[in-house]
């Protein structure tokens, strides 16, 4: 899978959070757009759902099973967190290819 | 099973080979449900409404491919009941080997955890959902003998509570039913003076029946308990 294609996911995936509600205003995406961390739009729950979402995206489209485990992101410190949309996109690249 | 136009409320339960699982898999298959099981072993139920894959709770990766399947197949997950666990070979601390302790732990524990990650995914996206994990008196009791067992349970009833609180926001509840003794396969090999003993010990004196913890989760299931959810019902028990 291209990264334009992992990021467009990632768009439509957060697309569809603010369509139901679960965002206030729509998120203009770019690859420093803070997914997880200070500045985010999303909240715990937004997170999980938006990364449980996005797990489901990327299999239909992969068609097969993907998962989206954090401690697997190269940049991710836990202790830390935060995630920006650009690093979420590569790792999902790296993940399905 | 394939999914087609199904559209009875779909319970997902664990460990359903035998004792309670197997009885709680029943009585739903009975009162409508497509009811989705699992064992380490092959099926003990034959039923149009039943759909069996052989699962250890314990091996993340055959959860994780387990639940996403059942997602493809059915579409929803209405109701878990996170049954499977282990019981056997009771022995006090001093005696409980690490790899005795480490089987508690890989089954009772992360094998629920497991299950109630994945399956909490799906509820999450469809906004709505019933998780049920099963508990016991033991936690309570204290009974020498019951700590790898005890722990487990403790662990499994403090991720119910915290998942509660995580997931309530999605109208999901989490509750956790904690039966005192049964008759079942899993406490057939106690004997009988050990099982007067406890029974002793509980505020009703009898064995918990399956269809009592039945009664219990049909209410978890029903719109009737949308407002309660981080609770343990000790059944047979006053706490």
């Amino acid at each position: 899978m291209t990264y334009e294609k992992t990021y467009e996911l990632i768009c439509d995936t957060l697309t569809s959070l603010q369509r139901s509600g679960m965002l206030e205003e729509a998120i203009v995406v770019n690859p420093d757009t803070v997914i997880l961390g200070s500045g985010s739009s999303l909240d715990s729950l937004g997170f999980v759902t938006f990364i449980s979402d996005l797990e489901e995206r990327v299999s239909a489209e992969g068609n097969q099973d993907y998962y989206l485990i954090l401690t697997e992101i190269h940049e991710f410190n836990a202790e830390q967190a935060f995630l920006s949309a650009g690093t979420l996109a590569r790792y999902i690249e790296k993940i399905t290819e | 099973m394939e999914r087609s136009e199904q559209i009875q409320p779909v319970m997902v339960i664990t460990g359903t080979s035998k004792g309670l699982g197997r009885g709680i898999a029943n009585y739903f298959l009975n009162n409508g449900y497509c009811v989705v099981g699992c064992s380490r072993g092959e099926p003990t139920i034959v039923h149009e409404r039943y759909d069996h894959t052989q699962v250890d709770v314990s091996d993340e990766k055959q959860v994780q491919a387990w639940v996403r399947s059942i997602k493809k197949i059915f579409g929803r997950i209405d109701t878990l009941v996170c049954n499977a666990g282990i019981l056997n070979s009771f022995s006090h601390v001093a005696l409980t080997s690490g790899a005795l302790l480490q089987a508690f732990l890989d089954i009772n524990i992360a094998g629920t955890f497991h299950v109630c990650r994945e399956v909490s995914k799906i509820m999450i996206l469809q906004r709505g959902g019933s998780i049920i994990t099963i508990s016991s008196i033991m936690t309570q009791l204290h009974e020498p003998g019951t700590s790898a067992y005890s722990l487990s349970k403790s662990a499994v009833t403090e991720m119910t509570k915290v998942l509660a609180r995580e997931v309530a926001p999605m109208n999901i509840n989490c509750n956790v039913i904690s039966p005192s003794f049964m008759t079942t396969d899993a406490t057939n090999s106690f004997n009988a003076e050990y099982a007067s003993a406890i029974f002793e010990k509980q505020t009703i004196k009898r064995p918990v029946t399956i269809e009592e913890v039945c009664n219990l989760v049909s209410f978890f299931s029903s719109p009737e308990s949308r407002c309660i959810t981080g609770q343990v019902i000790n059944m047979g028990l006053v706490c």
